[in-house]
């Protein structure tokens, strides 16, 4: 395992006007440190300022490297700065003064120099993925006007512990006709997914693949052709009598149309009762019974009759049959202002679920406000012919895949007449057929000539 | 009434009763008169059929053409 402790390289003040560093290289080091830089206050106010330190340098962590821990330190002390624990050091987005968005925080400082550990609430991908904008923001507000403040700053730190997996190499080969990805020497380490793609010339050809000598052709992923990821809108205007369930004779007035709510209340629904009314709106939507859905998700548009109360809120949610395919949407979130909201299926329908979707709702005492609802499907459909194919697996080792594509199995027999009383015989493999200006691959041999058309050699 | 024979003085003239032209045998695109003195339209389509061992460029033949792509 191997440690590395980042320190900041730069600083930033919100106010340079009353912020100033003296000896600022000072506090681009480590807790270790003994020397400090000194930032002074010279407002006669008790408002905030702060010092950001920050760039602390993340790329010397490799990029494969696993992290098993990481803490982040500050040490400094102060004079004449308020100790109240509102104004502690925070670890921030450079130029932030919220107090409620944070990656952690640490004890306020003392007038003794002391190393102050963070408490954190993020992960380490969140402190990297804000690189230079990473952020120790200290409040050099002054504990009274008349009263010069100063943080004394020797340095601060990112200790960062980790370990670099095994380096590791995968060599592909391959033999006929086709293409690989990669191809050659890769390196890797371990526990890295690595993928291989095959791709045959002829479409027809037989594909078989070895992995360190051991025959992995069982294993080879075949893909197909064509695809098509479709967006497909399945949209519902509420209209009057546009629902089905129980407890209708609840309903207080009907809203629909799509156009937005009214704030009268008459244009509610409510059931003004303790009884909780459950109505559903038809949704479904029809898609090749084939595809392979990738999202679903509905959008609802409406409001909430009021948020002031306990009572019951009307609620909405995709169904399909007693399955519930998105979480629940309480209108008492959404608020009296009409929105849309978005609910993500978190059970990805079949095509047999989308036929019959329903948007569920209930509602109690008080309720709200629908407009309308749109639902919406992305999905793939393949074509069922191979086009290419794939082998994955998870680095542990030196490796050799050796990829050999065959020769594609001749279909028929061809004679091609050459003098009047003599033909030869063409060993042919794949026929194309000009079409739109391009060489198209024919999958059956039988119908690429046109009986009704003569046909002349030419070389090529 | 098509015409395809014509005789004056004993002589003649103009004779297309043997001709063997028809549509299936003329080029789309031409045309010539027929046994019966009536013209006729061309309805054959030639096309082009090439071998070779290795994928077609996007450039040879045209559109109908066949390649046959045969072992080398």
């Amino acid at each position: 395992m191997a440690t590395v402790r980042l320190v900041p390289s730069s600083y930033t003040l919100s106010n340079s006007s009353y912020l100033s560093v003296s000896n600022a290289s000072n506090m681009y080091d480590n807790t270790d440190s003994t020397n400090y830089a000194t930032v002074t206050n010279s407002r006669t106010s008790t408002t905030s300022y702060y010092i950001y330190l920050h760039g602390f340098d993340f790329s010397q962590i490799p990029s494969a490297a696993v992290v098993s821990s990481f803490s982040v330190k500050l040490k400094a002390y102060e004079s004449g700065v308020s100790t109240s624990s509102s104004y502690k050091p925070y670890l921030v987005t450079s130029g932030s003064t919220s107090t409620s968005t944070y990656y952690g925080y640490c004890d306020v400082i003392t007038t003794s120099a002391t190393t102050h550990t963070f408490t954190l609430n993020c992960d380490w991908a969140d402190l990297v993925a804000e690189g230079n904008n990473l952020s120790i923001r200290i409040n050099c507000r002054r504990s009274s006007r008349k009263t010069t403040s100063y943080v004394y700053i020797y340095g601060a730190e990112i200790e960062v512990n980790y370990t670099v997996p095994t380096s590791r190499t995968i060599t592909t080969t391959l033999s006929g006709e086709g293409t690989i990805d990669p191809s050659g020497t890769t390196s890797t380490y371990d526990d890295q997914e690595f993928t291989l793609t095959i791709t045959p010339t002829d479409k027809a050809a037989s594909v078989s693949a070895t992995y360190n000598g051991t025959d992995i052709t069982s294993q080879l992923v075949a893909h197909g052709a064509e695809t098509s990821a479709s967006t497909v809108l399945g949209s519902y205007t509420l209209v009057s009598g546009g629902f089905n369930g129980s407890g209708a004779s609840y309903f207080s007035g009907i809203e629909g149309n799509g156009e937005n709510a009214s704030t009268t209340s008459s244009n509610y629904y409510s059931s003004g009762s303790s009884t909780i009314a459950v109505f559903t709106y038809d949704m479904g939507i029809t898609i090749p019974s084939n595809a392979t859905v990738t999202r679903c998700y509905v959008n609802v548009s409406g409001h909430a009759e009021s948020t002031s109360n306990s009572s019951e809120y009307m609620c909405a949610q995709l169904i399909s049959g007693s399955t519930e395919l998105t979480e629940e949407l309480n209108f008492k979130d959404v608020g009296t202002s009409n929105t849309i909201q978005t609910l993500e299926c978190t059970n990805i329908p079949t095509p047999a679920q989308l036929a019959n979707a329903q948007l569920q709702c209930r509602l109690g005492y008080y309720g709200g406000a629908i407009n309308g609802a749109t639902l919406y499907v992305e999905y793939d459909v393949s074509s069922g012919t191979i086009d290419h194919y794939t082998y994955t697996f998870t680095v542990s080792e030196d490796a050799t895949i050796a990829v050999t594509i065959g020769s594609v199995v001749i279909q028929n027999t061809f004679y091609r007449k050459v003098t009047e009383s003599s033909w030869s015989e063409l060993s042919v493999t794949t026929v194309y057929k000009k079409v739109n200006d391009a060489w198209v691959q024919q999958s059956d041999w039988t119908t690429a000539f046109d009986p009704n058309t003569n046909y002349v050699y030419s070389s090529s | 009434m098509a015409i395809n024979k014509v005789e004056f003085g004993g002589r003649t003239l103009i004779d297309l009763t043997d001709t063997t032209a028809t549509a299936d045998k003329i080029l789309t695109g031409y045309g010539a008169y027929g046994k019966d003195g009536v013209w006729v339209d061309g309805t054959a389509v030639v096309q082009h059929y090439y071998t070779g061992t290795s994928t077609p460029s996007s450039s040879l033949g045209s559109n109908g053409d066949i390649y046959l792509k045969v072992s080398s």
